[in-house]
């Protein structure tokens, strides 16, 4: 009952919540923007076995995050995140370029899932402050988004440990979800 | 299948817990069945159903500021993930883990094979060839029991202190072969007279004792006991300790309980403690009360009701839906967030253990539980029939793929929206006052009878469920929330359970021969009739009720979850198991637990019955093994051992009172017998070896 009085509340005074889901190849940096978010802390972070959830409210939007561990072994327990995702977060390690065509294979893949059919496409190209860091408009260019034509979608320049653009990628993510279905 | 494996022994969020336990079964389903070349002895039988395979898992993470994440791209940086399992087919898997917790620090400090091959060989040295063996019976007679020497004479081998060992094995003798009868009680005044020579004597006297003479020296034993009784008034402890209990004792401090044995491991001797009366259904060191402390209030149950599982509809309680839920079949998910995993499969290995009434009475459960589960082979499990699983992940939460969700970080239990799509109700036969089998209530019948039926009868005409009063789950819960309160152990609470499934099942027997006319899972219902010229004694059996009033309260208030249990396997199971149970049975003619009941519960209980009880069990109680499955049969469901029995010792009528001295005194024969016999309370003791004695000095008299 508290939880639907609650809800009662949130349609009054705009409160909105989405689901975002945040993927990417392994190293590229999702478990440290989800605790910047959160904590505003930059974390000493080791490899993710599985998954993070948080929710960090920004702007009266409440986002639940899910991030979700990038090693190739685990890749194959993505699609269970799949269903009820409004926004997928795609991190991308801007310095890597040996690994950005992998980095584009697992993003195509997991877009033609038909669950994933209506959401958002949040791009980080996290890492910026490394030498020799590619440009978003490199990142865009090589991870293939401008044959995109059915789907919106951002890139972002990010640095996770000073949680640069971080939050401008929540506020686009958040003026961009659809008046929706509960 | 080395993916499965991996993905198991790698919990969600192993990085997040420096240490986790996962548990989880092999040989299941398909998709977790290993091939024979792992599973050694089941080659030539491959159409057979692969034994169930437990496997202990220990996962470690070490954190290692030396790997910088952003210089090496490798599934090694930061930190380093290990993990080590132990596969076996022994249900108590908790002794495994000292050497899997000193076998993953070595592997830590040096990686190798060889360090897998020292653990192999380590657990594959542990010697069980000369534990005890119990039987079913035997099994259950010792978990009833709190003694540390219960069963002590069955560690004759394992005792290491060769000179108290030949003496040992000289009374062992004598209590089975020759059944020494009172050497006990005689012992025990030898003891306080002049110890190491009686000791002597009698055992070897013992042995070289042969039948006629037997009956003889149980006599002077006996008499010689209650003499020194006398002499030493002021230490009223006849029958208290046994022949062997005396040796024993110097030799065996331990509990009996266990197996205890050393195993080496590099440098080190693990001490190891393997408990004798585990049941398959019961695996690992499980925890009812955590279970039962978590899921605690009715308040924290959400969703829809229903009335598999709504037995006392909205104030349910938590652990009666949990109990509902698993013997009717639903498929149960225990979620954990942020949990370790060794968290979760601990809750699915108690609910396990709930349901079978820790192992005792009911099976079918931990062949569709999955301790840890997740989202790999997720499709495989969730499409496992009643699946019982632990996740950690809350992605579950999410999906429609489940009837009941747990969570164990709040205790809230959600019943999910779909049950009644899942589960329709199909109507149930309720029963009606005039439907009882008649002549049940003969001896019985209770003041106002008729006022209490009508009332029944409009109340279950109203509803199934919800709208009875149906107090019996709510007064259990409520034993065992005070047991836990007062810090009762675990044991007690684990007693309950067998008790109340126990119970249970005697329901649902009485339910389906009230309703189709026979049972399948339990002795048939009939009262007692009074001997005649035409006709023998005949003793009651079957479920036994105070009264019809509580009679069909009982059966129409668990009609909804009886019959849905009547289509599951676990009560396939049970059918199976009474009729292998029954044919096997040392004790044929009697329902033994049926006639504790009618000695402690009934009121006015005529005289002639109990007369017949008593002869019967003296007549049917003589083996050892019929001593066993007695005792077996006594102690759950009496509540109180051999006190309802003891009371017989003062019945007005004198063949009531000659027949419980006999058959106490056949329970003598046996050590474990003395033992329970130790039980009964001053009053009941001082009785029963007063009466002995009197008898026995009429038999001497008689015999000369």
């Amino acid at each position: 009952m508290g939880g639907n009085l609650s809800k009662a509340f949130g349609k009054l005074f705009g409160n909105k919540e989405m689901r975002l889901l945040m993927l990417g190849l392994d190293a590229a940096g999702k478990t440290t923007i989800l605790y910047k978010l959160k904590l505003n802390q930059s974390v000493t972070t080791i490899p993710t076995v599985g998954f993070n959830v948080e929710t960090v409210t920004y702007k009266n939007v409440k986002f639940n995050v899910w991030d979700v561990g990038g090693q190739d072994k685990i890749r194959p327990l993505w699609r269970h995140y799949y269903t009820g995702t409004q926004g997928l977060v795609f991190v991308v390690d801007s310095q890597d370029r040996e690994r950005i065509d992998e980095a584009k294979q697992e993003l195509h893949r997991i877009l033609s899932d038909r669950e994933m059919k209506e959401c958002l496409l949040l791009v980080f190209a996290n890492k910026q402050d490394l030498p020799g860091a590619m440009s978003p408009a490199e990142v865009t260019e090589k991870l293939g988004l401008h044959r995109m034509r059915d789907r919106s979608w951002y890139v972002h320049p990010s640095c996770a440990t000073t949680g640069e653009g971080l939050f401008e990628g929540l506020q686009w993510l958040s003026q961009n979800v659809k008046k929706r279905q509960p | 299948m080395p993916r499965v494996l991996a993905m198991s022994m790698l919990p969600d969020g192993a990085e997040t817990q420096s240490d986790d336990w996962t548990i989880f079964f092999l040989n299941q389903t398909p998709f977790n069945t290993i091939s024979p070349v792992l599973a050694e002895g089941s080659h030539g039988n491959k159409q057979d159903k692969r034994e169930l395979l437990c496997v202990l898992n220990l996962v470690r993470t070490k954190k290692d500021k030396t790997l910088n994440r952003r210089v090496v791209h490798s599934s090694t940086y930061g930190a380093k993930v290990l993990a080590l399992a132990i596969c076996t087919r022994h249900p108590y898997i908790q002794i495994f883990k000292p050497f899997l917790l000193l076998a993953l620090d070595d592997y830590f400090q040096d990686p190798s094979q060889d360090c897998l091959a020292r653990l192999f060989d380590a657990v594959n040295s542990m010697d069980l060839s000369s534990a005890p063996r119990l039987t079913r019976y035997e099994k259950l007679v010792m978990r009833f029991s709190e003694r540390k020497d219960i069963f002590a004479e069955k560690f004759s081998a394992s005792i290491t202190d060769q000179k108290h060992l030949h003496q040992q094995q000289i009374s062992f003798d004598s209590s089975f072969t020759l059944g020494g009868s009172a050497v006990w009680v005689g012992d025990e005044t030898d003891t306080s007279i002049n110890r190491t020579d009686a000791d002597g004597n009698l055992s070897r006297g013992s042995s070289s004792q042969v039948g006629s003479e037997l009956g003889r020296k149980s006599v002077d034993a006996s008499s010689s006991s209650s003499q020194a009784h006398g002499k030493e008034s002021g230490q009223p402890t006849t029958v208290t300790h046994g022949h062997f209990d005396n040796q024993l004792r110097s030799a065996m401090t331990k509990d009996t309980h266990f197996y205890h044995t050393t195993v080496a491991y590099r440098d080190h001797q693990l001490p190891i403690k393997v408990p004798l009366s585990t049941f398959p259904e019961e695996v690992g060191d499980y925890s009812l009360i955590s279970l039962i402390k978590v899921f605690a209030s009715h308040q924290s149950v959400t969703g829809p009701q229903h009335p598999h599982l709504h037995t006392n509809g909205p104030q349910t309680h938590p652990i009666i839906i949990l109990f509902n839920a698993l013997i009717t079949g639903k498929r149960i998910i225990f979620l954990g967030h942020k949990k370790p995993a060794g968290d979760v499969s601990s809750f699915v290995l108690a609910a396990c253990a709930l349901a079978s009434g820790c192992g005792v009475v009911l099976r079918g459960f931990i062949e569709r539980a999955f301790p840890y589960a997740n989202l790999e082979n997720r499709d495989e499990w969730e499409n496992v029939p009643a699946y019982i699983a632990g996740v950690t992940n809350p992605i579950f939460e999410t999906s429609r793929a489940w009837d009941l969700l747990f969570d164990i970080s709040t205790g809230i239990v959600t019943v999910s929206k779909d049950i009644h799509i899942g589960y329709p109700l199909s109507s149930v036969p309720f029963i009606q006052p005039q439907a009882l089998r008649s002549g049940t209530w003969k001896s019985e019948a209770p003041i106002n009878n008729e006022d209490d039926g009508g009332r029944t009868s409009k109340e279950t005409k109203i509803d199934g469920m919800g709208k009875l009063d149906y107090s019996a789950d709510r007064n259990f819960i409520e034993d065992i929330r005070t047991a836990i309160e007062d810090h009762f152990g675990e044991n007690l609470v684990r007693m309950r359970f067998t008790e109340y499934v126990l119970r249970f099942v005697r329901l649902a027997s009485r339910y389906e021969e009230e309703t189709t006319g026979t049972t399948k899972i339990g002795c048939p219902t009939s009262h007692f009739i009074e001997g005649g010229s035409e006709h023998p004694v005949q003793l009651g059996s079957g479920m036994f009720f105070n009264d019809e009033a509580s009679c069909l309260r009982e059966l129409n208030a668990n009609a909804h979850r009886i019959q849905a249990w009547r289509a599951t396997n676990s009560y396939r199971h049970c059918v199976t198991d009474f009729a292998r149970q029954r044919a096997s049975s040392a004790i044929q003619s009697i329902d033994v637990p049926y006639q504790v009941l009618r000695l402690k519960n009934s009121r006015n209980l005529p005289d002639a019955e109990v007369s017949s009880i008593t002869r019967a069990l003296t007549d049917n109680v003589k083996s050892y093994e019929q001593v066993i499955e007695f005792l077996a049969d006594l102690v759950p469901f009496g509540g109180g051992g051999l006190v309802h029995l003891g009371f017989c010792l003062f019945h007005q009528r004198e063949s009531v009172r000659v027949a419980a001295v006999e058959l106490f005194n056949q329970l003598r024969t046996y050590p474990v017998g003395v033992l329970f016999l130790q039980t009964l309370n001053h009053f009941q003791r001082y009785a029963f070896v007063r009466q002995a004695h009197g008898r026995q000095q009429v038999g001497l008299l008689d015999g000369a």
